[in-house]
């Protein structure tokens, strides 16, 4: 049976589009997220959707829808005055460049670290900086942790209105700590002052054996932790070395947070 | 030259539609779309999204970040369509490889019999499988890290992404590079480089509908070898099962080939004429 141009094309669009549309009646077209998290699934968050879990793509609409925030504190939090609703969390890597040019990250993940602690979820950020406003929403809104002020006192930058330039970052170095519930409060730390000092220098996880966020599984063995050991907290083993150990918890299903805490009980012993 | 218009119409077709609906989306994003026109990301409407992201998908019941569901049906789609005819996607739907036909008759009409003759026989033998070492890379690093490192540096996304912002500059730089080499070179992303290409080759093996010549009534004036876009010697050849071949039926009777009936897309094997 000989197949002529013309009929191919005819048979290509036909397959293409049809089967577009076959699917889609079939509900199996999806083009797009979900806008919803994921949820944990251990510990007495267990069934709560998980902020470690918003994407990039999530609009304020679909983080208030989801974790029940008033709109108006997302906008109000990160200074977005128009479209609220529809601003996307990685439209904030644009609006915060200039903060991102001096070494403080402002992003998808400031999101991530306000829902926690707006909510009192458990959720280990990577380094994380907040813009003055949203801390002041924290603090007015929410019940922080002494060790949840003293991470957002690190890790706050004074941010004037977005189209003006960055304030100057104050030389106060403060070590960045992980940022734990309410329900997991320690020593409390020395009284500061609550104006924003955020760190002059970045120490690298390698330089003080931290396990967070951006922690690779190199790192881990260079310290001293045995690949058994590792694989004995993960429940299962690892091959790529170099892939971070929440993203391995991540794509396994397992929680970080625990993890990190047995890990960090593991190279402390040491 | 007869019958070739199909092909360019159909090509011609999705290159606006996957602009459209890719550059709508953006703008949605922005709160300026139209409400007439679909509107997509362009990973949602790339196949080769669907092949990424089979091993997370398979092993841990996730998509690789920027996946969907989408990409999978386009897959299964592209799929089926290449075991019938191979690897027609490339020569008839994807984008990017009509983007380089289309600026490729920029460097023959400058360059004229010169063109794409620039690489040596033997180094562009050998260059051919470095796409196979492109595909492994990609399902590996994929695979390993969960998201989407061929992102960086895929030029057909930068091709439909360049002015939003969302691109990275590597993959800028290897459009450019590709453009370049367009101009001397027929489609050397999809000969080199492209990593899907090199997925539905493997499917030339195979295919049902093959690409046969007739040696009894071939004249042998080779001219299915000169319109040929990847290049592949089908003079020499009864069965094309090359898998550089893209299915684009111009070396057949019924586009460029003068002798009649001589080369046929078909679902037999070669007929040896009464």
């Amino acid at each position: 049976m000989k197949m002529k141009p013309a009929a191919l094309s005819a048979i290509l669009i036909a397959f293409l589009l049809g089967g577009i549309l076959f699917s889609d009646m079939l509900g199996l077209w999806i083009t797009e997220s979900s806008k919803e998290p994921a949820k944990y699934t251990s510990g007495q968050n267990a069934g709560q959707y998980n902020p470690a879990d918003i994407r990039g793509s999530y609009s304020f609409s679909d983080i208030s829808n989801t974790f029940k925030i008033p709109l108006e504190n997302l906008g109000t939090a990160f200074g977005v005055t128009d479209n609220v609703a529809a601003f996307q969390c990685k439209e904030l890597e644009s609006v915060y460049s200039d903060t991102a040019a001096a070494g403080y990250e402002i992003g998808t993940d400031s999101v991530r670290v306000f829902v926690a602690m707006y909510l009192d979820l458990p959720y280990q950020p990577e380094d994380t900086y907040l813009p003055a406003s949203a801390v002041e929403v924290l603090k007015n809104k929410a019940e922080l942790s002494t060790e949840q002020l003293a991470y957002l006192e690190s890790h706050t930058y004074p941010i004037p209105a977005p189209s003006a330039a960055p304030a100057e970052p104050p030389v106060q170095a403060v070590q960045p700590d992980p940022l734990p519930t309410q329900a997991a409060q320690s020593e409390p730390p020395p009284a500061q002052d609550i104006q924003p000092t955020p760190t002059a220098e970045h120490t690298t996880a390698s330089d003080d054996k931290q396990v967070k966020g951006k922690t690779t599984f190199n790192e881990l063995l260079e310290w001293g932790v045995s690949r058994e050991a590792i694989e004995g907290v993960l429940g299962k083993p690892f091959s790529t070395t170099a892939m971070t150990v929440r993203d391995f918890c991540s794509n396994e299903g397992i929680e970080f947070s625990d993890v990190k805490a047995q890990l960090q009980a593991i190279i402390d012993k040491q | 030259m007869k019958n070739k218009k199909y092909r360019s119409i159909v090509q011609g077709f999705f290159f606006i539609l996957i602009a459209l609906i890719s550059t709508n989306h953006v703008l949605v994003e922005k709160g300026l779309g139209l409400s007439f026109i679909p509107s997509a990301s362009l990973h949602a409407l790339c196949p080769f999204g669907g092949v990424v992201t089979a091993y997370n998908l398979v092993t841990a019941g996730i998509y690789v970040q920027k996946i969907h569901q989408s990409a999978v049906v386009l897959l299964a789609i592209v799929l089926f369509l290449s075991i019938l005819f191979g690897a027609v996607f490339c020569g008839w739907i994807c984008p990017f490889g009509s983007f380089q036909e289309w600026l490729g008759r920029l460097g023959k009409a400058i360059l004229k019999k010169k063109y794409n003759h620039f690489i040596p026989e033997k180094l562009d033998q050998y260059l051919r499988y470095l796409r196979y070492l492109v595909l492994i890379w990609v399902i590996y690093v994929t695979a390993v890290s969960g998201k989407l490192i061929f992102n960086t540096y895929d030029p057909y996304h930068a091709l439909f992404t360049f002015w939003s912002g969302e691109v990275a500059a590597e993959a800028i730089v290897i459009l450019f590079a590709t453009m370049l080499l367009t101009l001397f070179v027929e489609r050397p992303w999809c000969k080199y480089a492209c990593p899907y290409g090199a997925f539905l080759g493997i499917t030339n093996l195979f295919r049902i509908f093959k690409i046969n010549r007739q040696e009894k009534s071939c004249i042998s004036c080779k001219r299915c070898d000169r319109e040929c876009p990847m290049s592949i010697s089908i003079s020499d050849t009864k069965t094309v099962k090359s898998s550089q071949c893209i299915s684009c039926l111009n070396c057949t009777s019924e586009v460029s080939c003068p002798a009649a009936d001589t080369v046929r897309f078909e679902a037999t094997k070669r007929r040896e004429q009464a």
